[in-house]
C-alpha cells in the first residue's frame, strides 16, 4: 500500500502539497487538476525526487527513498526525450542498466516492454527517425521495464494520436496486475477507461477522491442538454461544455447548480470533475 | 557499468558535430606530435620536444570545452534526468556515465602525449629517472588537467546557459587563458603603468608557460606547486558548482562532496596566493628579463666595505616553493661597531635578526641593502639572520635551484653592487664576481630535490672553506666526462659529445690564452668542481651584458661552464675572471676577449676603440699591445680609461 500522510510541500511562498493524505491500494488512479494545482509536485514527490517539508510518504511500510533503492518506482515525466543517436533496443538496453536489470534477463524484459508500446518492428531504428508520439511511447515502456510495483504516468499521451491512446490503454490494462498506477493528466477521456478511482487536485489539496461512478456523481442533477438559442436564458451560475447538434437543433451541454431550462442528463467524470472545481 | 559506458561511447561517436570535431583534433594533434618528431631528429633536444608538444595544450583545452559542452547538452536536452532519478542513484549514473566518456577522451589525450614524449625519451637516449618522472607529471597538468578542467567548465556552462551565452562564456575563458590575452596587461603597462598581471595570471597559468623560449635543462618545464594549486582551485571550483546545481535538482546528492570540494578549492587557493619562486618568461614586469632591469635601471647603488671580517656560516636552509633561510654568521671583528652591513637580494624579505644571546636587532631595509643597528656598545661575533622569499632570475623551489656563489642569496658583508648598470650603453650585468676570502661554511639543507654545492657533502650537510657558497638542484647528476667530474645537465642530451670536446680542448686553449697574455698564475681546471651551468646562468643573465652570453663563472674552488660552446670562448671568459671587477675597464675586457677568440670577426666589424686597439696592435705587433692590454686590465692602481690607456701605449 501505498500511504501518503499530511504531505506538504512549499516553494517560496506557494504551497504546492497542502496536507495531502491518502491511502492507495494496487490499481489504476487518475489524478486531476487544472494546471498548476499540484499534480505534478505530488508526482515528484512519490517518485522522491522531491523531499516534503513535512508529513512523509512510504510504500509497503518503508520510506518511498528506500522504494527508490530498490527500483520500485516508474516514472514517465511531463518532458521526456531520448539520446537520439541510439536505436530503440540500445536505449532500453541503457534504461535496462540503469535499473540494475540483469544482462540475462535484459533482452526478454525490453522486447516485452517495447510488444506493449507496439514498437516491436521498429525496436533497431534509431530514435532520430520516430515521431514524437513514438517517443512517449518509448517513454511508457521504460517506465514498465522491471516491472515495478508504483508506475507514475505525468501527461502520458499528450502528443499522442488516437491511436497511440487507444494503445495506451491496452497497455494499461495490461500491466495493472498487482501495481499501483498513477495517470496525472487534464484530459479526462484518457482515464475515463484505464481508472478505477480518480483524485482531484486544486491549489495544492486533494479536494476529492474516489471511483468513477462516485465522481460522475458529484455531478448527479447537475448537467443539461439545452437548446442554444436559450443560451441567454441560463440562470445563476453555469458552465457551458460541449455545443452538438441533435437532430438538427444545436444543443448546449451546460452544468450548473441552479436547475435550468434544459433535459437533465446522466453526468459524466468530466461532468463530475467541472462541478467540483466550479464548486456547483 | 561497462554496458552504461558503451551505451555512452556510443552516443558520442555517432553525434556527428561530435565526431567529427573529435577525429579532427585527434589527427591534428598527432600529426604535429609526428611532425615535431620529425623536427627532433633534426635538433634531437628531449626538452625541446616536451615543450613544442605542450604547445597545443590551448587547443586541447579549446577541444575538450566543445566536445564537453555539445555532449552533455544533450543529456540535459533530453530530460532524461527527471526520469531516470527515479532510478537507484539514476542522475549520478546518467551523468557520471556521460561525464566517464569525457573522462576517457582527457585519458586518451593524455596517453597519446605521454606515448610520444616517452618515445622520444627513450630514442634521445635519456636514462633520467626524475626526468622520465617530470614528463609524467608534465603531460598530466598540461594535457589531461587542462583537458579535464574543460571538461568540468563545459560540463557547467552546459547545465547553467542558453547555446548564445554558452559559447560568449567559452569565447571569454579561451580568450582569458591563451597567450593572446597577454597583448592587455601588456599594453596597459606601457601605456599606463598599471600591472593587471596578477589578475590575468590567475587565468593564463593554467596553461603552461614559457613554451616559446628555450628551456632550462636543470630546471625543466613549468610545472610549480602554485600551478597545481591554480588547476586544483578550478578543478574543485568547476566541480563544485555542478555538484551543487545537481543537489538542487536531487536532494540525494549529498553536500559532504560539495564541502569537501570547497575545503579543497579553499586549500589550492591558498597554495596559489602563497606563490613562491618560477621561472616567468613573458612580458610582464616581473619576468626574469624584466624585474631586474626595470629596477637596477632606477635605484642607485651602494658600495661600501664592511667594517668587519665574515669568517664563518651556519646556515639552515628549507627550499620548498621558495628559500627559506635561517643563517647565523660568525663575525671576526673585536671592535664595537654601531652598524653592520650587509648585502641580501631585495626578494628575500627579511623577518627577524638577532644577536648571539637571541635578543632582537634593530634593522633597516633598503633594496638589496640591510643595516643592522647595535644599541649596546659590545663587540659582536655572531648575528642571526631569518628571512625568506625568491629571485625571478635565481630560482629556488622544489622544481629547480640555481643560486650561483656571485648573487646575494645569502648576506654578503657590506654594501655592494648586485647589479651594475650603464645607461649609455644600456647594459645590466650581474656583479660575477666575488671578492671575499675564503671562509667557512655549514650549511643544512631540506628539499625535495638532491642540492649540489662547492662543499663536500654529507647526507644533508655541506660543509667546508670557500670564498662563496653556489647550490644547485635539478636534472644534474655527477658524471666522468673526458676524465673530469662534472655535475652535468642530464637531459641536454644533444651537447653529448660537444661537451667532451669541450673539456678535451678547454685546458690547451686555456694554456695558450696565458702564454699570449704573459699570465704566469696558470688556471688548472682539474682543481675545480666543474658545474654544468644551465641555460638562465648563460644566456638569461647574459642578455643584459652587451656580451649576450656568460659561459664561465669562476671561483676559489668551483666552476660553471657553458659545456658543449667553443671553448675558446669559455677559455676566454675564465681568463677574464683574473681581472678584478672595475666596469670602467668593461669595453677594455671585451676587446681583448673579442680578439682573442677570432681575430678574423673582430676585424670585420669594429668601432672607433677597435679600430685603435688593432692600430696599436699593427704599429707594436700583437704579443706586446696583448700583454700590455692584459696588465692594464688587471692594475686596479691604473685608473686610466681604456681610451687613455690605447692612446698612451707605446
Amino acid at each position: 500500500m501505498l500511504k501518503i500522510i499530511n504531505a506538504c510541500k512549499q516553494f517560496k511562498n506557494k504551497k504546492a502539497l497542502d496536507n495531502i493524505t491518502i491511502n492507495l491500494e494496487n490499481g489504476v488512479y487518475g489524478l486531476l487538476g487544472p494546471n498548476g494545482a499540484g499534480k505534478t509536485t505530488l508526482m515528484r514527490s512519490v517518485c522522491g525526487l522531491y523531499p516534503l517539508n513535512t508529513g512523509k510518504i512510504t510504500f509497503n511500510d518503508l520510506d518511498i527513498k528506500q522504494n527508490k533503492r530498490l527500483n520500485s518506482i516508474g516514472y514517465l515525466p511531463q518532458k521526456f526525450g531520448l539520446f537520439n543517436e541510439l536505436t530503440i533496443y540500445e536505449m532500453m538496453e541503457y534504461f535496462a542498466t540503469l535499473k540494475h536489470i540483469a544482462n540475462k534477463d535484459q533482452k526478454n524484459d525490453i522486447e516485452n516492454c517495447i510488444e506493449r508500446v507496439n514498437l516491436l518492428d521498429r525496436i533497431h531504428d534509431k530514435i532520430s527517425t520516430l515521431s514524437g508520439g513514438m517517443v512517449r511511447r518509448i517513454g511508457i515502456a521504460q517506465a514498465i521495464l522491471g516491472n515495478p510495483r508504483i508506475i507514475i504516468f505525468d501527461e502520458p499521451t499528450v502528443g499522442l494520436d488516437p491511436e497511440e491512446r487507444m494503445c495506451f490503454k491496452n497497455t494499461i490494462s495490461q500491466i495493472k496486475e498487482d501495481k499501483i498506477i498513477i495517470i496525472s493528466t487534464h484530459v479526462v477521456e484518457d482515464i475515463e477507461a484505464s481508472c478505477s478511482n480518480i483524485m482531484i487536485m486544486n491549489n495544492g489539496k486533494l479536494i476529492v477522491s474516489g471511483s468513477n461512478n462516485y465522481i460522475s456523481s458529484l455531478a448527479k442533477e447537475k448537467v443539461y442538454l439545452v437548446d442554444a438559442e436559450n443560451e441567454k436564458q441560463l440562470k445563476g451560475d453555469f458552465f457551458i461544455g460541449k455545443r452538438t447538434s441533435i437532430e438538427n437543433k444545436d444543443v448546449i451541454r451546460v452544468l450548473s447548480g441552479e436547475k435550468q431550462n434544459g433535459k437533465s442528463v446522466k453526468p459524466t467524470i468530466e461532468d463530475g470533475y467541472i462541478c467540483i472545481l466550479k464548486g456547483f | 557499468m561497462w554496458s552504461l559506458l558503451k551505451k555512452n561511447i556510443k552516443v558520442f561517436l555517432r553525434a556527428y558535430n561530435i565526431l567529427i570535431v573529435t577525429l579532427i583534433a585527434f589527427i591534428g594533434f598527432v600529426g604535429y606530435l609526428f611532425l615535431e618528431v620529425y623536427n627532433f631528429t633534426i635538433h634531437h633536444d628531449t626538452m625541446w620536444f616536451l615543450l613544442v608538444s605542450h604547445r597545443v595544450s590551448v587547443f586541447v583545452f579549446i577541444i575538450s570545452i566543445y566536445i564537453s559542452y555539445e555532449y552533455m547538452i544533450k543529456a540535459k536536452n533530453n530530460h532524461l534526468d527527471e526520469c531516470v532519478s527515479t532510478y537507484s542513484n539514476g542522475s549520478n549514473k546518467l551523468y557520471g556515465g556521460s561525464f566517464a566518456v569525457l573522462l576517457l577522451m582527457s585519458i586518451s589525450l593524455f596517453l597519446i602525449f605521454l606515448v610520444f614524449n616517452y618515445f622520444i625519451y627513450f630514442i634521445g637516449g635519456i636514462n633520467n629517472l626524475a626526468y622520465a618522472f617530470h614528463i609524467l607529471k608534465a603531460n598530466f597538468i598540461n594535457i589531461f588537467l587542462v583537458s579535464m578542467l574543460a571538461s568540468l567548465v563545459g560540463t557547467c556552462i552546459a547545465f547553467s546557459c542558453k547555446r548564445f551565452a554558452a559559447y560568449s562564456i567559452i569565447a571569454l575563458i579561451v580568450f582569458l587563458i591563451s597567450p593572446i590575452s597577454e597583448q592587455i596587461p601588456a599594453a596597459i603597462y606601457l601605456g599606463y603603468g598599471v600591472d593587471i598581471y596578477s589578475y590575468r595570471n590567475f587565468f593564463s597559468n593554467i596553461l603552461p608557460s614559457n613554451l616559446y623560449y628555450q628551456p632550462d635543462f636543470l630546471y625543466g618545464v613549468s610545472i610549480e606547486a602554485f600551478r597545481w594549486n591554480l588547476v586544483g582551485f578550478w578543478v574543485s571550483v568547476s566541480g563544485g558548482v555542478l555538484l551543487y546545481r545537481f543537489r538542487k535538482k536531487n536532494y540525494q546528492s549529498g553536500r559532504v562532496p560539495i564541502v569537501l570540494l570547497i575545503i579543497c578549492a579553499s586549500f589550492n587557493l591558498f597554495g596559489y596566493m602563497s606563490g613562491g619562486s618560477y621561472i616567468n618568461l613573458a612580458l610582464s614586469p616581473h619576468s626574469v628579463y624584466n624585474h631586474d632591469l626595470l629596477y637596477y635601471f632606477n635605484v642607485e647603488k651602494k658600495e661600501q666595505v664592511a667594517q668587519f671580517d665574515v669568517i664563518g656560516y651556519n646556515m639552515n636552509l628549507v627550499i620548498n616553493r621558495q628559500l627559506e633561510a635561517d643563517i647565523e654568521i660568525t663575525i671576526d671583528n673585536p671592535l664595537y661597531l654601531e652598524k653592520y652591513l650587509f648585502t641580501l637580494y631585495r626578494g628575500y624579505k627579511v623577518k627577524n635578526i638577532y644577536n648571539a644571546e637571541g635578543e632582537a636587532l634593530e634593522f633597516q631595509r633598503d633594496g638589496d641593502y640591510i643595516d643592522i643597528y647595535i644599541k649596546t656598545p659590545k663587540a659582536h661575533d655572531s648575528i642571526r639572520i631569518i628571512y625568506e622569499g625568491y629571485s625571478p632570475m635565481f630560482y629556488s623551489n622544489n622544481q629547480g635551484v640555481l643560486l650561483p656563489g656571485f648573487f646575494p642569496f645569502y648576506p654578503m658583508s657590506g654594501h655592494r653592487t648586485v647589479c651594475y648598470t650603464n645607461d649609455e650603453q644600456g647594459i645590466y650585468n650581474f656583479v660575477l664576481t666575488t671578492d671575499e676570502k675564503n671562509k667557512h661554511f655549514e650549511v643544512k639543507i631540506k628539499s625535495g630535490l638532491e642540492i649540489i654545492s662547492n662543499l663536500s657533502t654529507t647526507n644533508e650537510i655541506h660543509e667546508g672553506y670557500s670564498d662563496t657558497l653556489s647550490l644547485v638542484g635539478g636534472f644534474v647528476v655527477k658524471e666522468q666526462i673526458a676524465n673530469y667530474e662534472v655535475f652535468n645537465l642530464a637531459i641536454d642530451d644533444k651537447n653529448k659529445h660537444k661537451k667532451e670536446n669541450t673539456l678535451l680542448t678547454l685546458n690547451d686553449e686555456i694554456t695558450k690564452y696565458e702564454k699570449m697574455l704573459g699570465e704566469s698564475d696558470h688556471f688548472d681546471i682539474s682543481r675545480y668542481k666543474i658545474i654544468q651551468a644551465p641555460e638562465t646562468l648563460m644566456h638569461r643573465i647574459g642578455h643584459g651584458t652587451g656580451r649576450g652570453s656568460i659561459l664561465a663563472l669562476k671561483f676559489s674552488d668551483h666552476v660553471f661552464l657553458g659545456l658543449g660552446y667553443d671553448p675558446k670562448l669559455i677559455a676566454t671568459e675564465l681568463l677574464s675572471f683574473n681581472i678584478p671587477n672595475n666596469y670602467d675597464k668593461y669595453s677594455g675586457i671585451n676587446i681583448l676577449m673579442q680578439y682573442l677568440v677570432s681575430k678574423d670577426s673582430f676585424i670585420e666589424n669594429m668601432d672607433v676603440l677597435q679600430e685603435k686597439f688593432i692600430e696599436q696592435i699593427e704599429i707594436l705587433g700583437e704579443e706586446y699591445v696583448l700583454k700590455q692590454t692584459y696588465h692594464f686590465l688587471k692594475n686596479t692602481s691604473d685608473t686610466r680609461t681604456f681610451e687613455n690607456f690605447l692612446a698612451q701605449l707605446k
